[in-house]
């Protein structure tokens, strides 16, 4: 599917049971023909890293995810040499009669030997269409931040025994955050900046409905007011959408019609992660949060 | 200072001290769009409007927006509205004052944009690249001069050398003129001691991890033969910080520059989890990681309702230990406390809980402000219970005595 306009784009997330809205859809749209990587920000379980895994589904395109955490190097990124292969090359040459002065140097260093990582992968893609997902760049290092700013200037990767690496065709690449440190500006100006905000009740209740098929409107409108007004409360952790999604499953298959208090008491793991969350929901300030539930649902009826 | 230098120099440094000097800046007159001579132009007086009302944009990103502008077609203003959003921003704080710029900026134009309104023909020279040869209609004249001031201002500014009587300056004494100042500094000197602390894995003959590919290469050498092992050493890792800061009275304006210093430690630092304190403990962790300090304080100071009581360490920091201390902290984890330790806290109370925190953490320093003075010292009881389980004890009342405490950081921090 080609993406050449920005209604095209929202069909193309709908087909794929992504709700979006214009200006994820406009943002991109715009990578894509600009060819600029897209730094989505937002909360955690707002649904960033499922846009590039539709985005990789419309185009047809290869996902290849690089995750990244606290000491994440560009070893790992990039590429390594496979060094058990090597030695056993290196002994077979040795058993096949070749003296050690016949020193095999340069045939261990060849495309043979090579482990691809997400890096080098997403680069050397061999024309075929590539989506490269670059999972909370916010946890790696600053070096390592660095080390992506080199590599999405230029698509090109050196390794000192083969060469350079030039990608026939940019990936689409996508970078997430969820915001946890601020990143280096330098990053940040390579690419098309779009923050995903908590979906509105209207959204929420159209992803609801898209993703859980057989939820009833009524819970679909409890959950969605119940955890509008959750997100306005200082929990620990708020809930995101994959909570909300993951609390309709669970209700669902409880059986459950109505967010009464005891019912949410009994299904509060599925939305609370923490303990001090856990325990507030029992705070008389939260009243607040059944009353919501309640209207919604009188709204829709 | 000029507000346009402010948007211009001192936000690249420390993206989040503008907003806590006064939000928004002066905001575009209405439909001053209409005033550029042409599209391209538009675009640029755009960028400008954002810049001077404290938006961070990058100059090559105008460029981003007329290319997108290109491929939009025809373009109504909602898209016009969402692809300038994404081609011109890059921060989440930004984005509330983009709106009301674009507002301002765009109103009465006529949008969507006409073909005879787009970009076209060959590019002049920088900045006009986006421009049709213009038609003599001046620009938008208050963000020309705007830049062209910011310019001379950011030549004005000798080094980044610290003054040194404002280096010396008592955080208390320094008024709204300094602030912005004293902000780049102390985001300066977090930056230096990011730098010499973080470091990248290096070979290391004695280390503790194998480098396969230097054993590699040696093994060639010697004909396959993986007799030698190269090692490197231990990535230097990073540590953890947990803040906790005296917030009654005057204290609160001192916790406020060390949770900035410390919240520009980040590169090193893998996690920092902030409390404050006056009578009651409480973590403002979360808070921080949305708002700014100054922020986060505000809106702490009018839901806490003991904000400017006295203080009560002990009783804090049994609470941090009880509730806190199992998950924030870690064998490698620095404490730094703040306080002036002006208090009435029972000695035993206060002993028994400096020694919780000092057996599950690395290290204790206690900052306060007043050290250094004879009048103070006489009184500060609190302080003297705590002593014998401290790292260090350190002033904290102005920039010097918080490069003072980098100092102490950098070995302690390596060592770990």
């Amino acid at each position: 599917m080609t993406l050449d306009s920005i209604d095209a784009v929202q069909q193309a997330l709908a087909a794929g049971a992504y709700v979006s809205d214009r200006a994820l859809a406009t943002s991109i749209f715009l990578a894509v023909k600009l060819e600029k990587p897209l730094f989505l920000e937002g909360e955690s379980g707002v649904g960033k890293t499922e846009v590039a895994k539709v985005l990789a589904q419309t185009l047809g395109a290869d996902l290849i995810r690089l995750q990244c955490y606290e000491g994440l190097d560009a070893n790992s990124a990039l590429y390594e040499w496979n060094y058990p292969k090597q030695l056993l090359a290196m002994r077979l040459e040795a058993a096949d009669g070749h003296g050690r002065e016949h020193a095999p140097v340069k045939q261990i260093f060849t495309r043979e030997f090579l482990i691809e990582r997400p890096l080098l992968k997403a680069i050397d893609n061999q024309g075929r269409p590539t989506v490269l997902l670059i999972d909370e760049v916010d946890r790696c290092d600053q070096e390592f931040e660095a080390f992506l700013l080199e590599v999405l200037s230029d698509f090109q990767i050196t390794i000192p025994e083969l060469g350079t690496i030039r990608a026939t065709r940019r990936p689409v690449v996508v970078l997430t955050s969820n915001r946890t440190r601020e990143l280096n500006d330098a990053l940040k100006r390579r690419c098309l900046y779009h923050w995903i905000a908590y979906p509105t009740f209207e959204k929420e209740l159209a992803i609801l409905k898209t993703k859980v098929p057989g939820l009833p409107e009524s819970l679909g409108r409890q959950i969605c007011g119940f955890m509008e007004q959750a997100r306005t409360k200082d929990f620990f952790k708020k809930p995101g959408i994959a909570e909300s999604l993951d609390w309709a499953s669970a209700l669902l298959a409880l059986g459950r019609r109505t967010l009464d208090e005891s019912t949410v008491s009994d299904t509060l793991g599925v939305i609370f992660k923490y303990r001090e969350d856990v325990e507030r929901i029992h705070d008389a300030s939260m009243r607040g949060l059944f009353d919501a539930a309640r209207r919604a649902a009188q709204a829709g009826s | 200072m000029s507000e346009s230098t402010r948007s211009l120099s001192a936000t690249r440094r420390r993206p989040d001290a503008r907003l806590a000097d006064g939000a928004l800046g002066p905001l575009p007159e209405p439909g001053a769009a209409f005033k550029a001579a042409t599209f391209g132009e538009a675009l640029i007086g755009f960028a400008r409007a954002l810049e001077t009302a404290g938006c961070v944009v990058e100059p090559p990103r105008v460029h981003d927006l007329a290319r997108a502008v290109e491929h939009v077609s025809p373009m109504s203003r909602v898209d016009f509205y969402h692809a300038s959003r994404a081609t011109l921003i890059s921060r989440k704080e930004d984005l509330d004052r983009f709106d009301a710029v674009f507002d301002l900026y765009w109103s009465t134009v006529k949008l969507p944009i006409e073909e005879s309104d787009r970009p076209d023909g060959a590019p002049q020279a920088e900045p006009d690249v986006l421009g049709a040869p213009a038609t003599g209609t001046p620009r938008v004249a208050t963000a020309q001069a705007g830049v062209k001031e910011a310019q001379q201002d950011d030549a004005g500014i000798p080094g980044f050398s610290p003054d040194e009587a404002l280096a010396q300056k008592d955080f208390l004494k320094i008024d709204e003129s300094e602030m912005l100042e004293v902000r780049r500094l102390l985001q300066r000197l977090a930056e230096r001691l990011a730098t010499r602390l973080s470091r990248r894995r290096r070979p290391k003959p004695h280390g503790r991890y194998v480098d396969l590919r230097r054993t590699m290469r040696w093994t060639l050498q010697h004909g396959g033969e993986p007799a030698v092992l190269a090692y490197r050493a231990r990535r230097v890792r990073k540590n953890e910080l947990v803040l906790i800061c005296d917030v009654s009275g005057s204290m609160d304006r001192y916790s406020r520059f060390l949770i900035e210093f410390v919240y520009g430690l980040q590169a090193i630092i893998s996690g920092v989890e902030t409390f404050v304190f006056s009578t009651r403990l409480t973590r403002i962790t979360p808070q921080l990681r949305r708002r700014t300090v100054d922020e986060a304080l505000v809106e702490l100071s009018r839901t806490v309702a003991d904000w400017s009581g006295g203080t009560n360490i002990g009783r804090c920091l049994q609470t941090f230990n009880d509730r806190f201390a199992p998950t924030v902290l870690t064998p490698r984890t620095v404490v730094l406390l703040l306080s002036d330790g002006w208090d009435k806290t029972e000695p035993a109370v206060l002993q028994r809980e400096m020694r919780r925190i000092q057996q599950r953490s690395a290290a204790v320093i206690w900052l306060n402000p007043l050290q250094g003075n004879p009048a103070y010292e006489s009184y500060c009881r609190a302080l003297k219970e705590g002593l014998p389980f401290l790292h260090a004890f350190l002033p904290a009342r102005n920039l010097e005595s918080l490069a003072q405490l980098s100092r102490e950081l950098v070995p302690l921090c390596q060592n770990l």
